[in-house]
């Protein structure tokens, strides 16, 4: 699954119209809105916000981890011309000092630093100026490995010029304008998700709580049985129930496991 | 090689090893930090992903240059040592165990191959016996020579080995340096060998065994003494294959030519395969391995069979004091 966060509607308007996602919860906190397999989630301005909405997300989405998590806005930079698409590849915390390296090196998409600021920053540099990624990618990557957790924006002001913040239909061309590239970056961040094998550890778990509702394991028994499972798995595609005895206790099952298994 | 994205740390931005990197790869970005740890040590990041778009770390290594190897870890000298310039490696071992100690696949490269000399003369002077040092423990000590130019460094500053020995422990073929310099007597180029099957399965992204035999057999020629290092020696049973394998190996090697052999099975801290069994859980080598070992079941019986009966294979071709069981 995907989550997008943005800090305004105006920001999320084309989420929602890219993937024709429909309004979840009309909660006075956080909107979030979402389709099959994408979530946006309003979060407002800052980075306190931002990382309250990604926890908030987490938690609506059935605690999953390692879902793929977009940050997407706008920011300000020296020179960069309005409109244009970055991908963020180091942020800095301006109150903390404190950096996180999203991974970048996945993408053909031009990468450049950010700075996360308390407030508003007019005073351009060459990193983008922005309020949220820090808190974003701080609390994304507590659920999700760090090449899942993105960080994308586009320039809305420079020294020369800006949009008027105001003007939903610039903000919604400004995204619109660059929908091929998002699309594209969802693309591929579906393609390296399939090296997280989770899946498999998911599945396993599940299986677990299914097949031995009825049956005791101690906390270790629990370990051994799951990591004989993994190997099971590691070997066939069908767990064949009759390898078990529901009558009898988790180390009884286990030992069946081992000797099926030949460990 | 392109490499996208290239991490240097601050202090070591206008260090000439840097400058002499970045002139040997293309690359997009480069990205300034102030410490390596930042970028190569946060927990949650996934080495399966970094393996197939690796970036590059440029750092410097500030102590703990050189350190002991285990007790049995020797090719013949009673104390042994390991360094490592590169932490990481372009091949992708099934069974590498850099997976279960790194967070991170991104290659790291400390720049200041020169503050590696000092310990290691000072080791040398101080001890009486023959030193034996390690390179490649925690990378591929040739693999990515034409990015870091280490070896050439070294060769130029080899003076500092006198009196110890150096083993370059490597699967790739790329030997360009060795070939076009006269052989050092105490500098050990050693190539890891296994099936070509267990290649095939097991060593992605590495040479062949015929290509690896070839190259051993050119800088034979040229007078070099060679490692031969059967270390792990991945086991899927069926002996004729491994026998056929010695064969294939030692018929037409330099048997004079060879300093020493090596034979250990596949062996690591539980900690690494757990951390293995993690990032491959589709993988059924390294999941039965992880199954054995947690549920402490001594694989010792089954490892002493088979360095047994590679021993009595390898002995049909070389003398017993080349060997070495790691
Ligand atoms: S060549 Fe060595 S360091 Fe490289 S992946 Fe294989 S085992 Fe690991």
């Amino acid at each position: 699954m995907i989550h997008f966060l943005v800090a305004t509607l105006s920001e999320g308007r084309p989420i929602i119209d890219f993937f024709d996602l429909k309004i979840s919860n009309n909660d006075s906190l956080f909107k979030v809105y979402h389709s099959a397999g994408i979530s946006l989630t309003i979060s407002g301005i800052g980075k306190i916000n931002s990382a309250m909405s990604v926890i908030k997300t987490f938690f609506d989405f059935n605690k999953q981890k390692n879902n793929i998590w977009i940050n997407l806005g706008l920011a300000g930079h020296k020179n960069h011309r309005i409109g244009d698409l970055f991908l963020v590849n180091k942020i800095k915390d301006s109150s903390s000092n404190k950096m996180y390296y999203p991974f970048v090196a996945h993408s053909k998409l031009k990468s450049i630093q950010c700075i996360t600021y308390e407030k508003e920053n007019l005073d351009y540099n060459e990193s983008l100026s922005e309020m949220e990624a820090s808190g974003f990618f701080y609390s994304a990557n507590k659920f999700s490995s760090l090449e899942l957790v993105q960080v994308l924006k586009i320039i809305s002001d420079n020294e020369k010029e800006s949009i008027n913040f105001n003007d939903k239909h610039k903000i919604y061309d400004l995204i619109f304008s660059n929908k091929k590239k998002i699309i594209n970056l969802c693309d591929s961040l579906h393609k390296i998700k399939e090296n997280i094998e989770d899946y498999n550890l998911q599945y396993i778990n599940k299986e677990f709580e299914e097949i031995f509702k009825g049956i005791k394991f101690s906390f270790t028994e629990k370990q051994q049985m799951k990591s004989l499972l993994k190997l099971y798995f590691a070997r066939y595609n069908f767990l064949k129930k009759d390898l078990f005895n529901y009558k009898e206790n988790g180390s009884f099952n286990i030992q069946m496991l081992k000797n099926f298994l030949r460990i | 090689m392109n490499i996208d994205n290239v991490y240097i740390e601050k202090r070591v931005e206008n260090h000439s090893n840097t400058q002499k990197i970045l002139e040997r790869i293309k690359f997009q970005n480069i990205i300034i930090c102030n410490s390596y740890s930042e970028v190569f040590n946060p927990s949650n990041q996934n080495f399966r992903i970094q393996k197939k778009y690796p970036s590059l770390i440029l750092a410097k290594k500030e102590n703990s240059f050189i350190k002991e190897t285990p007790p049995d870890f020797t090719i013949g000298y009673k104390k042994n040592y390991y360094f490592s310039h590169m932490l990481n490696c372009p091949f992708d071992c099934k069974y590498c165990y850099l997976q279960g100690m790194f967070n991170s696949a991104n290659y790291l490269i400390f720049v200041n191959y020169e503050d590696f000399y000092n310990p290691i003369q000072t080791l040398i002077k101080k001890n009486k016996e023959k030193l034996c040092f390690f390179s490649g423990y925690d990378c591929d000590s040739l693999a990515l020579e034409n990015i870091t130019g280490f070896l050439e460094n070294l060769v130029n500053n080899f003076h500092i080995f006198d009196g110890g020995f150096l083993e370059l422990r490597s699967k790739s073929t790329n030997v360009k340096l060795l070939s076009a310099i006269k052989p050092i007597n105490n500098l050990i180029p050693a190539f890891s060998l296994n099936p070509q099957f267990i290649i095939k399965e097991f060593e992605s992204g590495t040479p062949n065994l015929v290509k690896r035999l070839s190259v051993i057999k050119s800088l034979q020629e040229k007078g070099w003494n060679i490692g031969v290092r059967f270390d792990p020696i991945i086991w899927l049973g069926d002996q004729s294959r491994y026998e056929f394998f010695f064969k294939e190996v030692f018929k037409d090697l330099d048997i004079r030519k060879i300093h020493s052999i090596t034979l250990g099975s596949f062996r690591m801290p539980t900690k690494y395969l757990k951390k293995l069994s993690k990032i491959r859980p589709s993988d059924s080598f390294i999941q039965s391995a992880y199954v054995q070992q947690s549920f402490r079941r001594s694989s010792k019986e089954l490892n002493n069979e088979v360095k047994s009966f590679c021993k009595k294979q390898i002995l049909k071709f070389v003398e017993k004091e080349k060997l070495f069981e790691n």
